[in-house]
């Protein structure tokens, strides 16, 4: 509960996921420290919590896609990831000798052939079921508080990917205690459809519009309370056209 | 054995000569979660179901515990296992969690319904001290109490219900013991009979047992 709030929703044409990490030291290169990592081609985890029992999870996630696909000949199935990873996280809850992973995974994946993005959230417990939109981590009460306020106003329409990325990033700003907790820096990670579904990191460009949307949303809100009204923390944001067509500098990770 | 119960849900399974049905509800813990991924029943065989209640982690571990056993069984020894050797199986396993000293007990506790030639329906509670009976008909959860009372007065009747009528008198406990209606999509009930495989009934089949129901009761 100490590290950074991951979030995670469900959008008309993909998922995105983002996890909100405290800068521990101004000496840490920016994008060190990750948190969102590539499973499959269409499946991406984003983690929180202890940091490297997370990384142990995504490694365990890795192996049970890769030994899906040599014996099945097919790339793994989400809710079949959900369940392997949760009996995987469960078996570490029931021995004295074993103590359980002290992280979440919140798991962004494609099924191919119902065709729907999935997105499924896995506790230490080892209990995992399928979201629409989630949270994990620090602030992830105040989290699911904004995320089912967003949800309740997209209602039947959803909300596509380009803007989950700007909400996920106003949410991880406005939850935060900025005057008790060091800077934010954003990690996102999205399946989208104009890419095919595939797991990659959210372009930097966008990303940084998230940051300038979610820092905005903070001073409205700020200001707002101080004045006592206002306009509740919305903000404006330059569209994105430009940056959206730079699909080609989307990183993929293997 | 309490953190079993604990969740809020009462669950409640009955079983006729040929036919054995459970019946749970159904709750959605919050908006965000995607509700078609919530469900307390478990398809172990064709012929064997499972009603779990207790933590969602620990559910989800019995659960593949009980297909593989059923796998192997039928593998092993080429016929379907009956439910109540599972039953048993299950059992024996819980009771070893209970001995070890390095291993917890697995909170959860199991309704399994299961139809074959040889014995008929059979319905079975296992519960994580490793304790297990065959029934007539049980329940667990938080309404416990108030199903066994009310199945108890029935249980001379249910010998001779046949499919429909176990259905019925299941979702009759239910609404007995939560003194409410309720609408289809808010319980999951689960099929077996010595004819046909074990299956979630859908909404509009429980629709049809639920009207049958009101209109005897208005008659």
């Amino acid at each position: 509960e100490n590290s950074g709030t991951a979030v995670g929703i469900k959008c008309t044409d993909g998922i995105v996921v983002a996890v909100g990490k405290s800068q521990a030291s101004k000496m840490l290169v920016a994008g060190s420290n990750r948190r969102v990592f590539g499973v499959d081609a269409h499946t991406g985890i984003a983690v929180t919590g202890y940091a490297a029992d997370g990384r142990q999870v995504v490694n365990r996630a890795r192996e049970e896609a890769q030994s899906y696909k040599d014996t099945y000949g097919h790339e793994i199935v989400p809710s079949v990831l959900n369940n392997r990873l949760s009996l995987f996280m469960h078996y570490f809850t029931m021995y004295g000798s074993l103590r359980p992973f002290g992280a979440s995974a919140i798991i962004a994946s494609y099924d191919q052939d119902l065709k729907m993005p999935e997105l499924y959230m896995i506790d230490p417990s080892g209990s995992g079921y399928r979201f629409h939109a989630c949270a994990a981590g620090k602030g992830s009460n105040a989290a699911n508080t904004e995320l089912e306020k967003l949800l309740n106003r997209c209602g039947d329409e959803g909300i596509t990917t380009k803007d989950a990325v700007k909400e996920l990033g106003r949410i991880l700003h406005i939850i935060r205690d900025t005057s008790k907790e060091k800077p934010l820096e954003l990690e996102m990670g999205w399946l989208c459809a104009e890419s095919g579904f595939k797991h990659a990191l959210v372009p930097k460009a966008l990303v940084a519009e998230a940051d300038e949307a979610g820092k905005a949303a903070l001073a409205g809100a700020t200001i707002a309370a101080a004045g006592g009204g206002g306009n509740g923390g919305g903000a404006t944001t330059t569209t994105s056209t430009a940056a959206a067509e730079e699909k080609s500098a989307m990183e993929v990770e293997e | 054995m309490k953190a079993a119960t604990s969740g809020g849900n009462t669950a409640i399974a009955v079983r006729g000569a040929k036919s054995a049905a459970f019946i749970v509800q159904k709750k959605i813990p919050d908006r965000l979660v995607d509700p078609t991924s919530i469900t307390s029943i478990y398809r172990i065989t064709d012929s064997v179901g499972c009603l779990m209640l207790g933590l969602p982690a620990d559910v989800r571990s019995q659960v593949e515990r009980l297909r593989y056993e059923a796998n192997e069984f039928a593998f092993t020894n080429g016929y379907p296992q009956p439910a109540h050797v599972l039953a048993k199986r299950m059992a024996d396993l819980c009771q070893v969690h209970t001995q070890e000293a390095s291993s917890r007990a697995m909170a959860c506790v199991m309704l399994i319904i299961g139809a074959d030639d040889e014995k008929g329906a059979q319905c079975l509670k296992v519960d994580p001290a490793g304790h297990f009976l065959p029934y007539k008909a049980v329940s667990t959860g938080k309404y416990e109490p108030e199903a066994m009372n009310f199945l108890e007065k029935k249980v001379t009747e249910l010998e001779a219900l046949d499919a429909d009528g176990t259905v019925e008198m299941a979702i009759q406990a239910m609404q007995h013991v939560l003194s409410s209606d309720f609408k289809a999509n808010e319980i999951e009930v689960g099929v077996v009979t010595t004819d046909s495989k074990f299956k979630l009934l859908t909404a509009a089949q429980v629709d049809q047992r639920l009207n049958a129901i009101s209109d005897r009761s208005d008659n």
